[in-house]
């Protein structure tokens, strides 16, 4: 990505003492550090104590796809007076697939870029994640799910019973 | 796929802090996903404790007929109250126990209610099959009163429909609701077709009749307090505070000979008209000025469920629809075979891609639904 020379950067430490060094810009897609930020202008330092290098490296990831394809949508704006429709739609797709692409991740993966995304305040990639996480969902039993998520059963027989009781229609096996 | 390395306290799926539970939780749009996202493990269950409020309304499964006569009831089987719900987008059938159905004809639904209907029509009772709440109503064969008569004169128009078929007028029938059930001011209204329409409030003493022309509308809507009447020429609109001031709207001339009926589930009046080979045209009705505007653009993810004579209705925003589409449910002949009845009950899909027909198929060792009866859509709903 092409940076202006102008442009502050940013240093953002992991839990495991990482540096990141992004764009402002990027680093102001976190909407927790741009708060930062905001609050104090001249910080270029900030640690992340919540957030490991492989986690937080994803993280920068997106943010920095996300905010070029922000600017490029800006400069065809600017360049054509209005964004043509259809390109538009193009973009927009594009960032979809690419979106896609990064949410092939396994299930570990996809908790703790949830878990960032709720720290540090990325409302897109909270939104992409906690989709992701639905989409497993969808369609499964309960064990099914426990399965996948890799989640301990809790629940007493006793509640198990009650909860099936309850909604008998949700708890058949399909024929 | 599974990470190296032991999973870290950050990684555990049962203990995400609630409100990450909960956003989960809402994005989960099927009744049916939701309950069992619930019964996962306690964390889960107890972050979603303010549950299934969210939910949009629901795709329709397909409600199988039943044997309703005990007479219709052959070879000494009794009718356990097992009622068949086709999930088309699961493709499963779901068998509840409704034991409050034996006996009754279910003749209409609406938002996840079944109005069921002692034969004869002398007990009414509307039923949730899902949550088993249900609402006794005024029996169809007490005398009504007519909209706008403020007197206590009830007039008894038994004789309207007396000597007809009972179970054929109920089974041809609609319900709908003016507002949401818990409103104390919601208006139950019921449309028998070819007969008449009757509201009725709960804690009101009787029905009352809605309906005042000589000729049967076609079907029966309620906007905004309102109701709408649709007949071959014209809409007739009847405010019920003032019912001596209906409202005629005569209707365009090439939607005359259509057969239309008012869609439910889209906020405003919606009229779908259809023509030969099942050409659907969808109308939207505009209050100033009166008008009836074909609506050309739909938008991406409507599905439209048509089920003349029964419940139209349809939904939006239901991304794994992809496209509008529009689904009719047919029934075929049963088929009794040697290892029981086999019915086949067929649901067609249209789509801009094309149109296919899924069958639905049940082997039962119920007596075959020689009943005229028809499946009917119904939107699973616990609220």
């Amino acid at each position: 990505m092409a940076r202006s020379s102008t442009e502050n950067m940013i240093t953002l430490m992991s839990s495991d003492g990482e540096e990141f060094m992004v764009t402002e810009k990027v680093a102001r897609e976190c909407t927790t550090i741009r708060n930062m930020l905001e609050d104090d202008c001249v910080i270029t330092n900030i640690p992340l104590p919540n957030v490991t290098s492989d986690i937080l490296s994803m993280v920068i990831e997106y943010c920095m796809e996300h905010v070029a394809a922000a600017e490029k949508a800006a400069a065809e704006t600017a360049e054509k007076g209005s964004s043509s429709a259809p390109a538009a739609a193009k973009a927009n797709k594009d960032l979809e697939e690419w979106d896609k692409a990064f949410m092939n991740v396994d299930v570990y993966t996809l908790c703790d870029l949830i878990l960032a995304a709720n720290y540090l305040n990325v409302s897109g990639l909270l939104d992409l994640t906690i989709q992701t996480a639905a989409n497993l969902i969808k369609g499964k039993s309960p064990e099914q799910i426990r399965k996948t998520f890799h989640i301990q059963n809790d629940l007493s027989l006793e509640e198990e019973e009650k909860i099936r009781s309850q909604t008998p229609w949700a708890f058949e096996k399909s024929e | 796929m599974e990470m190296e390395g032991s999973p870290s306290k950050f990684r555990d799926w049962a203990h995400l802090p609630t409100e990450i539970v909960e956003s989960i939780s809402e994005k989960l749009k099927s009744i049916t996903d939701l309950a069992r996202f619930r019964a996962v493990c306690s964390s889960w269950r107890s972050a979603t404790l303010s549950q299934l409020r969210h939910l949009p309304p629901q795709l329709p499964w397909l409600m199988l007929p039943y044997v309703t006569h005990p007479e219709w009831i052959s070879g000494g089987l009794k009718d356990a109250g097992i009622r068949l719900f086709y999930d088309r987008w699961e493709s499963r059938l779901h068998k509840l126990h409704l034991p409050e159905s034996i006996g009754m004809t279910c003749c209409a639904s609406y938002r996840g209610w079944l109005l069921l209907v002692e034969t004869k029509g002398r007990q009414v009772l509307l039923l949730n099959p899902l949550t088993r709440a249900r609402i006794e109503l005024p029996p169809f064969t007490a005398p009504v009163k007519r909209l706008g008569d403020n007197s206590d004169a009830l007039i008894d128009d038994a004789a309207l429909w007396v000597n007809r078929n009972f179970t054929c007028n109920f089974a041809d029938s609609k319900v709908i609701f003016s507002a949401d059930l818990t409103n104390p001011n919601c208006l139950i209204i019921v449309f028998f077709r070819r007969c008449r329409v009757i509201c009725y409030r709960v804690g009101d003493p009787c029905w009352t009749r809605i309906d005042i022309r000589d000729n049967y509308p076609a079907d029966v809507t309620s906007y905004n307090g309102r109701f709408y009447l649709l007949y071959t020429g014209a809409m007739v609109i009847i405010d019920p505070n003032k019912p001596e001031e209906e409202i005629v709207y005569n209707l365009e001339p090439e939607l005359h000979a259509a057969s239309k009926c008012f869609l439910e589930g889209k906020s405003g009046v919606h009229v779908v008209s259809v023509h030969p080979k099942d050409k659907f045209e969808l109308w939207q009705f505009q209050q100033q000025p009166l008008k009836l505007k074909q609506i050309t653009d739909t938008c991406n993810n409507t599905a439209i469920f048509y089920g003349y004579p029964s419940l139209n209705v349809c939904t939006d925003d239901w991304d794994s629809l992809d496209g509008v589409s529009v689904h009719m449910n047919y029934k075929c002949l049963p088929y009794a075979g040697k290892c029981g009845v086999e019915s086949h009950y067929s649901i067609f899909t249209a789509q801009k891609d094309g149109e296919k027909t899924e069958h639905v198929r049940y082997i039962g060792k119920e007596p075959p639904f020689w009943v005229a009866k028809q499946t009917m859509w119904f939107q699973p709903s616990t609220s």
